[in-house]
């Protein structure tokens, strides 16, 4: 089965924007959200050693998609080839993946208060097309491909040290890597780096404090009257004594 | 009571049940208001051709049941290839934009009142037509001037030309180019063109004198750029800001303002003394070698150094990666150059290292203009009329190189406040913001009082239309014809076509449409025997070889180029004498210096900084500020300046300061952005925002244009085109003048780069963890 | 008429010696009370409560089908399949999920907005008031169910026992949270953060009363004493022998009522009724009663 991944080549990209553009054209994204984004920093660094390098990103479409296991309907899932798409269907827009993306990859679309973000364009690819930020790309610095295809260019960059946005604490295997050769890649980690998936408050007490509650109480009551059917069949049931 | 159910509450209850039921199965999640999901019925694909810059990229449009969705390149333009920018995608945000001009208006007011009517555009054009008759009644035809630019200045241009009046200017020349397409003139006998033909995708070594490509969003060139890059090339980039160029750069050159000159003559000089240069090439197509050799002599590195700011042994290491790399060699000539009034000497010295480096007509060099291989129909109309009195610019006297197509912006500013040597009265600008784009507002103001008529055709709200008599709003690109966009000096030639792809949304009409009805109002029908713009193209096409329908389906044409010269052959260059002039004659016959000489300039005096401006990849100048995709990524300009020198004015990165320049000039306040990627000696504005446009509603209209601040400029004697980087400016924060109270040192050695494809990690002073090795995670599997 | 007389003799002797207070009952006397019918629930009324509880059962039967994440789920995996075996795919479920909430609120809501004086008026009066019978009630029936107290010496309960008061109380603040949290959640009507909080207060009325469900189908179906109450919910009727011994109080008011009725139409007759209050005893009611010709009985 295919894997999708996309390969962002940081020597080639000049930050021009023209991603975010195309992608919300393409998808009506509204301002001020957005589906993909570049994040420009200034150049920073002690003279003369300068760098000038911009956060290009989107949705990971993580092997272990935090937003997944965080979806309570299930409109959030991961396709077998790799990607992530939310199923408007289902979703209600609690939000709760948005708490758990470690990359702020999720909105909610105001037109419909449900949950958006990147599917890799996979009706375009679908149709052989590339996604709309890498058919546009000005540097042709997008590659988007099947990692599980060793003849592919996103498998010959991610061999040749193409490096993945995570850190000690947070490793929920992106597929998006950023080839990089001029040690810039260790600046976008530092400013931008993956956030602990979150839980929001009533979600968190439920699972910990009321759900076992419940449990207890239901299984409470049912082994409760379990008993008393018990008793009442024992007792028996006579018309005179009533 | 019966103990049956009467019929009465059944019905009651049923009812009550029966209601619910319904509501409940016909009840839907996702009834609200759809997202994303479209199922159109009918979807077209419709090419034509972009104008969000001057690029003209080729655009394919899908539009589903009328409506324009989105936009992306057309893959069979040689120029972008398939790809477009974040401008060229944001189309659609503009033609739906509901701060554009939706019908023609008269104003009703005072000048500049912003009270306006209404009108039909029989009515409009009426009133203009009637004014600039009434000018050309009272002081003559030439008395009524153009400013125009872009693809609907043409039409306009041709009017005016029908009309008789050579008093018509566009920025593109004075404010832009002008000074480049001399320079390189004067030396090959041909400029280099638009787009410019560098063959920067297989360049050994790219060196950029103040281009910041990858800002700059040209997208063919940045295309081939980065092709360039990534096979390995080296770039070169003398800048005083750290730009995107000079992040891709193996040298960053951060030169001091003004004396880019001194670095090419030093650049010269080296390569003269090494024997770097293309012998063959010298000896069998220049002229003046000679005299060049002798002119630059004394112009060492070392002399360079004392002026630029650069190391000696650099510039000797730049030069010689130019020589290693030769022909292969880029020297961009640069878009803009209005930076000092002496760029055409500077232009000049960079085609000089262009034409000794033996890279005219080389792979990975300056390639070759490609003919055309057939010629378009002419349209049966009379000669355009020639005028009975001079142009009042001085293009092509006063300013012997002025381009006399595109005129002399400010000249003609000049000319309408001096009234001499003769009266201008009336204006039409036509797709220029006068205002932004002209040095010295207070003078273009100036100039606009003493109008009889002042109208303008335009698609969004500037500052100038405020002032106007008439507003006549044009369509945008998307919905109308051009002429043919001929490109002959690119890759390939091609002929690409602009047809609309909507319907129009406002009362707006296409530019042709109007310069055709005013010319019919002003007695010029004889220059407009069609009704419709499409007929003409199909008229010039007819015969030609070039098929009209495959031009409506594909939207290009293209055809074989040749770019590069063979082995051994030789060019006619264009001079003549048919050589390459290294030395120029026509220059030293009109008393200029034959050879470039550097001129130095003035520095700021203490506590100012030298004004620099440029562009941003999300804009167009002021063309885009108010593009609501545009503007969620850039919605204001961030002034850069040297992070050490803000910091020493008590100055954070995001905090808010008035600039103001020489002459008093102030802006309303704007963030700066601290970055040690500055100069301390300047300051870097981002060139396109406002402004003040009054009827723009939808966006901020703080006074934060640069343009506010370039009072003061210098003319290039020989082009006539401006200077605009002699405008000092100081930081005013809270009413309290800040000063700088340390000196940045920007001699030493600059950032150097790995460049090139996948190569072994060098550990940097910088304090960044080295790079791991690769692993080996897919290898094998 | 002297049918009616003396059948209301004969039946007031009874009633008002129980009006008194609850006492045990002789054989004889239960078998005639026995015998009465009293009318507890109209029709609305039992269709409401089916309609309830049908709609209940679908909804917890499928809202708790579409809890698939780990940390939110209630069912077992085994259910979670079962139930998508049954519908197919999520959407589906949750279409049917959102049908059938659309269809419960909006019948109650026309119960609640056509019928607000019989219905919910009547169940603030009877459900949602407290007296020091029920907060006796809950120590009382814990000792009747394991046997040390005799139900005769329970406190007297109104139209429903404390038991069914508090569940009662319980499925109404459920139903209210329901109401609002799940239109917010199945039409999108606000951000995230209410629709979070609105999902775990939707867990938790839920499962508040599906706690209770349990008793509550024990209590009413199962459990030998209170199998008139299920009927109850069936043909809107009890005896008048469950209704004395286990809602003492609400017999007491239909008694009351039965009596004005009586006292209406005999005084069209020209026959005036005492109320049932002033009556220390049977004899001094009987010496009111007379007959059309002026007879006394």
């Amino acid at each position: 089965m295919k894997k999708y991944a996309m390969v962002i080549d940081m020597d080639r990209c000049v930050a021009c924007h023209a991603c975010e553009v195309a992608c919300r054209s393409h998808y009506d994204v509204p301002v001020p959200y957005y589906r993909n984004w570049v994040h420009d920093l200034r150049p920073e660094g002690v003279y003369p050693d300068i760098k000038k390098v911009s956060y290009v990103g989107l949705c990971n479409h993580c092997d272990d998609a935090p937003c997944v296991k965080a979806c309570p309907t299930g409109a959030t899932y991961k396709r077998e080839d790799g990607v992530v798409v939310v199923d408007k269907d289902l979703c209600i827009g609690c939000g709760l993946c948005m708490d758990a993306c470690p990359y702020g990859a999720r909105y909610i679309n105001p037109n419909d208060n449900k949950v958006d973000k990147c599917d890799f364009c996979i009706d375009r690819v679908t149709e052989g097309l590339e996604p709309a930020c890498v058919a546009t790309c000005i540097a042709s610095a997008r590659i988007f491909g099947d990692l599980d295809d060793p003849k592919s260019k996103v498998y010959q960059f991610v061999a040749n040290g193409a490096q993945q946005n995570v850190s000690d604490k947070v490793n929920v295997g992106p597929n998006i890597y950023y080839l990089d050769n001029h040690n810039e890649f260790p600046i976008i980690k530092a400013a931008f780096p993956p956030k602990v998936p979150k839980m929001p408050t009533p979600q968190k007490l439920w699972t910990n404090i009321l759900r076992p509650l419940f449990y207890i109480a239901i299984g409470g009551t049912f082994i409760g009257q379990l008993a008393a059917f018990a008793t009442q069949l024992f007792k028996g049931e006579s018309d005179v004594k009533e | 009571m019966a103990n049956k159910i009467s019929r009465r509450s059944f019905l009651k209850i049923g009812g009550t049940v029966g209601t619910g039921a319904a509501v409940g199965l016909s009840a839907s999640p996702s009834k609200v208001k759809a997202a994303v999901k479209r199922n159109p019925q009918n979807i077209e694909r419709i090419p034509s051709v972009c104008e969000q810059c001057f690029w003209r990229c080729g655009i394919i449009a899908t539009v589903e049941d009328g409506v324009l969705k989105y936009i992306e390149g057309n893959p069979l333009n040689p120029n972008n290839r398939g790809r477009i920018c974040a401008r060229g995608n944001a189309g659609v945000a503009l033609l739906y934009e509901t701060d554009r001009l939706k019908n023609p208006m008269i104003r009703d007011g005072e000048r500049g009142s912003g009270k306006w009517k209404e009108v039909s555009w029989e009515q409009a054009l009426d009133y203009t037509a009637e004014k600039l008759l009434a000018v050309t009644k009272k002081y003559g035809v030439e008395a009524n001037a153009l400013f125009s630019h872009a693809s609907s200045g043409e039409h306009f241009n041709n009017l005016y030309n029908y009309l008789g009046s050579p008093n018509q200017a566009a920025p593109s020349f004075a404010q832009c180019r002008g000074s480049q397409e001399v320079g390189f003139e004067l030396t090959f006998g041909e400029n280099i063109g638009s787009p410019e033909r560098v063959d920067l995708a297989n360049a050994k070594v790219i060196t950029l004198i103040g281009s910041h490509l990858g800002e700059n969003v040209h997208t063919g060139q940045l295309l081939d750029f980065t092709e360039g890059i990534a096979k390995g090339a080296q770039v070169i980039t003398v800048d005083p800001r750290y730009s995107t160029a000079a992040s891709k750069s193996k040298w960053w050159l951060p030169i001091k303002p003004g004396t880019d000159t001194a670095l090419l003559l030093a650049w010269t000089n080296e390569i003269i003394k090494q024997k770097g240069y293309d012998e063959k090439f010298v000896r069998d197509n220049t002229v003046g070698f000679s005299e060049l050799t002798d002119h630059v002599k004394d112009f060492t590195p070392e002399w360079a150094e004392k002026i630029t700011e650069i190391p000696a042994n650099i510039i000797r290491e730049t030069a010689k990666a130019m020589i290693d790399a030769k022909p292969a060699v880029v020297i961009h000539p640069g878009r803009h150059v209005a930076w000092y009034g002496n760029d055409v000497q500077r232009e000049r010295a960079i085609s000089i290292l262009v034409a000794i480096l033996g890279t005219w007509g080389q792979k990975g060099g300056y390639f070759l203009k490609s003919a055309f291989p057939y010629s378009y129909n002419a349209l049966n109309i009379p000669d355009a009329p020639v005028p009975k009195r001079q142009r009042v610019d001085g293009a092509g006297y006063k300013y012997p190189f002025g381009s006399v197509e595109e005129g002399l912006t400010q000249e003609l500013v000049k000319a309408t406040i001096s009234q001499k040597p003769y009266p201008i009265k009336s204006w039409l600008t036509v797709a220029q913001n006068v205002f932004n784009s002209i040095p010295n507002q207070a003078d273009t103001k100036k100039a606009i009082d003493n109008l009889d008529f002042f109208g303008v055709v335009e698609v969004r709200p500037t500052e100038p239309t405020w002032y106007a008599d008439v507003v006549l709003p044009e369509d945008i690109y998307l919905e109308r014809y051009d002429s043919l966009f001929t490109v002959t000096g690119w890759h390939k030639p091609y002929v690409a076509l602009r047809q609309p792809v909507v319907k129009r949304v406002y009362n707006t009409r296409p530019g042709w449409w109007i310069a055709k009805e005013l010319g019919n109002r002003l007695g010029l029908s004889a220059f407009y025997p069609y009704n419709d713009f499409e007929d003409v193209l199909k008229y010039q096409l007819k015969g030609s070889g070039i098929s009209y329908t495959k031009l409506q389906k594909d939207g290009v044409v293209t055809f074989p180029g040749k770019q590069y010269l063979n082995p051994g052959e030789s060019y006619a260059f264009n001079t003549p004498d048919k050589k390459v002039h290294l030395y120029s004659k026509e220059l030293k016959d009109l008393s200029f210096d034959p050879i470039p000489k550097y001129e130095p300039v003035n520095d700021p005096p203490k506590g100012y900084f030298r004004l620099l401006y440029g562009r941003m990849p999300v804009h167009t100048q002021g063309d885009t500020e108010s593009n609501p995709w545009l503007n969620t990524l850039i919605s204001e300009p961030h002034l850069w300046i040297n992070e050490t020198i803000a910091r020493s004015m008590g100055l954070e990165n995001g905090q808010e300061v008035n600039l103001e320049n020489q002459d008093g000039m102030k802006t309303d306040k704007l963030k700066i952005m601290t970055t040690p990627g500055m100069r301390p000696d300047a300051v870097f504005f981002p060139h396109g925002f406002g402004g003040n446009d009054k009827g723009l509603l939808n966006f901020s209209r703080a006074r934060v244009s640069d343009n506010i601040l370039i009072t003061k400029y210098n003319v290039d004697p020989i082009s006539g085109s401006t200077g605009l980087r002699v405008n000092f400016v100081r930081l005013i924060k809270d009413g309290k003048i800040l000063s700088p109270t340390v000196e940045v040192s920007f001699t030493g050695v600059n950032a150097k780069k790995n460049s090139g494809i996948r190569q072994e990690e060098q550990n940097r002073t910088f304090n960044i963890q080295p790079k791991k090795k690769a692993s080996a995670i897919r290898e094998g599997c | 008429m002297g049918q009616r007389i003396s059948r209301l003799n004969e039946d007031i002797k009874l009633d008002h010696d129980l009006l008194k207070g609850t006492r045990r009952l002789t054989f004889e006397e239960k078998r005639i009370l026995a015998n009465r019918v009293m009318k507890k629930h109209g029709v609305a009324g039992v269709t409401l409560h089916w309609v309830n509880a049908i709609s209940w059962f679908l909804l917890i039967f499928t809202g708790v089908a579409l809890l698939s994440a780990n940390y939110l789920k209630f069912a077992p995996d085994w259910y979670l399949d079962m139930m998508m075996g049954i519908f197919g795919t999520k959407s589906a479920m949750l279409h049917f999920h959102i049908a059938v909430g659309v269809f419960w609120v909006t019948t109650l809501l026309l119960y609640g907005v056509f019928g607000y004086k019989n219905y919910v008026l009547d169940f603030i009066k009877h459900d949602l008031t407290i007296d020091k019978d029920d907060i006796k009630w809950f120590p009382a029936k814990a000792k009747n169910l394991i046997g040390k107290l005799s139900h005769y010496d329970m406190p007297p309960q109104g139209t429903y026992n404390a038991g069914q008061k508090a569940y009662a109380v319980v499925v109404a603040f459920s139903t209210v949270i329901l109401m609002l949290t799940g239109p917010i959640m199945a039409f999108h009507l606000a951000p995230p953060i209410v629709i979070q909080w609105s999902m775990m207060l939707h867990f938790v009325a839920t499962m508040s009363v599906f706690a209770g469900v349990f008793v509550h189908v024990y209590m009413a179906a199962l459990f030998p004493e209170e199998r008139p109450a299920f009927f109850s919910m069936i043909t809107g009727k009890v005896n008048e022998l469950y209704a004395y011994l286990h809602h003492y109080k609400w017999w007491k008011e239909i008694k009351n009522q039965e009596h004005e009725f009586f006292a209406e139409e005999l005084k069209k007759d020209g026959i005036h009724l005492p109320e049932l209050e002033e009556c220390k005893n049977i004899k001094d009611h009987q010496v009111h009663v007379y007959t059309l010709d002026g007879e006394q009985l």
